[in-house]
């Protein structure tokens, strides 16, 4: 995982909930008309909206 | 008196922890919403800080901010005795980043932390273990299990509060790997309380479901503002009724007894009839904020509102804002975005606030007919109600779209990210404390500036005529000052006065006019506000022309003092304050236009 947002404070916070590299996350819920995604990483649960979800960049994980 | 300070995430529960530290029956100067500002109360001979909660000590919001500097500048000034750092035991790794920062933080100053391990009901009830004293040893600090809930473990907290506690010193910066580690070492695995949050996520996050409930939810909500609270509100009136013609009758006839009957009980008990609502709206918002549910709704809106220039995080605000605008405007300290939040402080103004409730009851029930529409399943008068609070929104929602696509609104933005807490069932304790405190809030503050006016106006009206002869007094002779203005309109002077009266504060209104006939109906003031407006020849549509006005106009002197001491400007409030004076006046004017 790694994360190029243009906001620098929202990278800082992002990393600091866990969105770090090697850290498994789950896209858990789409929410309606294309707005924020909710994402389950190890310390929760976070909606992130997609300009947001777009800057963070995964690997796929098989199976 | 020693002072200790209460810090934790946002939704570990530290809120509670402190209501049931300092017995929740302290005055707690909170607004109900979400915890903006510190909050104190006392503990035997200890004084407990609780701070809005925060991830970690880089704040990124307006709330973050202020609990974040204030905790620092308590910490350098040796103002603490201890800090109690709140964790919850089903996000360990989260609640320990958060809690090795504060251990850091706190022994640059040489004040010691003590952890409350606080969700332990939650723990317990599904059979997860931890391991405390591995927890202990590693923080070398107390680690203490409790469950703010049930009250689990409060004594063992109480006692360590008094205790003297050691200050551990912590080399490492590695705040984020170091939390990771030990949650993995001593934690539950909480996997399975995962599963049963995705469950409820599926369907109030679902596209088709999730909107249908979101819009059923609010439409409870409203409904049971105006159905549950009425026989509270009859009760309120019936109570006011018997205690003004009681006491009026302990008075000789003359000047004293007016005074009571029509200043006192015509003007003041007049908007104590509103409070079963405040009551009920305080409720509910708690209920749905507590159950977790409030933060779906933000993430569902966030897509909509952000077209208007707002923010999923600005639905919080709004919708408190049916209550009052003032909490309302502390709330949106938790928007992110800098622009998004000056967006969401000027449609604030605009959702219909319960003093505004006063006024539409007081109009509708003057204008609108009590039938049923619809096969007799809505009423046309609730259905007015609903339209007033829609054309609110409508209103809002348009000079937000439009201020947020010019060059006037080019602050710094920033992205949305809220986290979803695990869903709850909410205790009714504090439910029920934030609610009566609220009511409170509103009676006492709206009270005092109700009592000035209306006794000015009650001295302004009766002399120098004295009962019966208002026509002549000095109210009279100001108001027909105000008539050009009012005539376009349709309204008399004693409108006038009314409105401008209510420019402090919108209950005013009705208290000034149940004040004013009551002077001029001399002894016969028993009769209901509601026939002596309809006796007094005003037309429907300028009854409707002072509805659309009372939507628009921001009549109160408190919002504007909070949104100065929330922007640090008078220029914003001034502008808000004038511009939608004038657009109240035109819209007024268009709808006497079309009514008439």
């Amino acid at each position: 995982m790694a994360i190029e947002v243009s906001h620098p404070a929202t990278g800082q916070r992002l990393r600091d909930l866990g969105f770090q590299p090697g850290q498994p996350v789950t896209c858990v819920q789409r929410s309606p008309m294309g707005g924020p995604r909710a994402f389950k990483i190890s310390s929760g649960v976070y909606a992130l909206d997609q300009e947001l979800a777009e800057a963070i960049r995964i690997e796929l994980e098989k199976g | 008196m020693d002072q200790i300070a209460i810090v934790g995430k946002p939704n570990s529960g530290k809120s509670l922890l402190f209501n049931r530290l300092t017995g929740l029956r302290q005055k707690v100067s909170n607004f109900p919403g979400i915890t903006v500002e510190v909050k104190k109360g006392q503990v035997q001979s200890l004084i407990l800080a609780d701070f809005p909660g925060i991830y970690t000590f880089e704040a990124m919001t307006k709330d973050e901010v202020v609990s974040v500097k204030k905790f620092v500048s308590e910490l350098e000034n040796n103002n603490l005795k201890l800090v109690i750092c709140v964790l919850d035991a089903t996000k360990l790794a989260a609640s320990l980043r958060l809690g090795l920062e504060v251990q850091y933080k706190a022994a640059k100053s040489n004040v010691p932390v003590l952890f409350a391990m606080n969700m332990m009901d939650v723990i317990d009830s599904n059979n997860l273990k931890m391991d405390f004293q591995g927890l202990q040893e590693a923080l070398g600090a107390h680690v203490i299990p409790v469950s703010a809930k049930t009250g689990f473990g409060f004594d063992t907290l109480k006692q360590a509060m008094l205790d003297q506690q050691n200050v551990r010193a912590v080399d490492s910066t590695d705040f984020y790997n170091r939390s990771q580690e030990l949650a993995k070492q001593f934690g539950p695995q909480t996997d399975v309380l995962f599963l049963r949050q995705s469950r409820f996520d599926r369907i109030f996050l679902s596209p088709i479901i999730g909107v249908l409930a979101f819009v059923l939810i609010m439409l409870v909500l409203f409904q049971a503002i105006f159905t549950w609270a009425t026989p509270f509100m009859d009760f309120v009136e019936w109570v006011m009724n018997s205690l003004g013609a009681t006491t009026a009758h302990f008075f000789p006839q003359g000047m004293v007894r007016d005074f009571v009957a029509d200043a006192i009980f015509g003007g003041i008990g007049s908007f104590l009839v509103f409070v079963p609502q405040i009551f009920f709206l305080t409720l509910i918002v708690g209920f749905l904020e507590d159950s977790g549910y409030l933060a779906r709704a933000a993430m569902i809106c966030h897509r909509p509102l952000k077209w208007f220039g707002l923010s999923g995080k600005s639905f919080i605000p709004l919708l408190t804002g049916h209550a009052c605008a003032i909490p309302a405007i502390f709330a949106t300290r938790a928007v992110e975005s800098p622009r998004r939040r000056l967006m969401t402080i000027l449609a604030v103004p605009l959702m219909s606030c319960s003093a505004r409730l006063p006024v539409y009851a007081l109009l509708i029930a003057a204008f609108i007919p009590q039938v049923t529409v619809a096969g007799g399943l809505l009423g046309l008068q609730g259905l007015a109600f609903f339209a007033l609070y829609l054309f609110g929104i409508v209103m809002a929602l348009l000079v937000t779209a439009l201020l947020s696509r010019t060059p006037l609104n080019q602050g710094e933005d920033a992205p949305f990210l809220l986290e979803l807490p695990p869903y709850r069932l909410p205790h009714w304790q504090p439910l029920l404390s934030r609610s009566l405190n609220s009511c409170w809030q509103f009676i006492s503050k709206a009270g005092a500036i109700i009592f000035v006016v209306t006794v000015v106006v009650w001295i302004l009206g009766y002399f120098p005529g004295g009962a019966g002869h208002m026509e002549s007094s000095w109210l009279a002779s100001m108001g027909h000052w105000l008539e050009p203005i009012l005539q376009p309109m349709g309204l008399n002077w004693k409108y006038g006065v009314a409105i401008l009266a209510s420019f402090l504060a919108r209950e005013v209104f009705v208290g000034t006019l149940g004040t004013m006939f009551g002077i001029e109906g001399a002894e016969e003031n028993m009769v209901g506000l509601v026939e002596n407006i309809q006796n007094s020849g005003l037309t429907m549509a300028s009854g409707v022309s002072l509805l659309v006005f009372y939507v628009i106009a921001l009549q109160c002197v408190s919002t504007l003092a909070v949104m100065k001491k929330e922007l640090g400007s008078y220029k914003i409030p001034t502008l808000v304050f004038v511009s939608y004076g004038l657009m109240a006046y035109l819209c007024s004017l268009i709808a006497y236009q079309i009514f008439s």
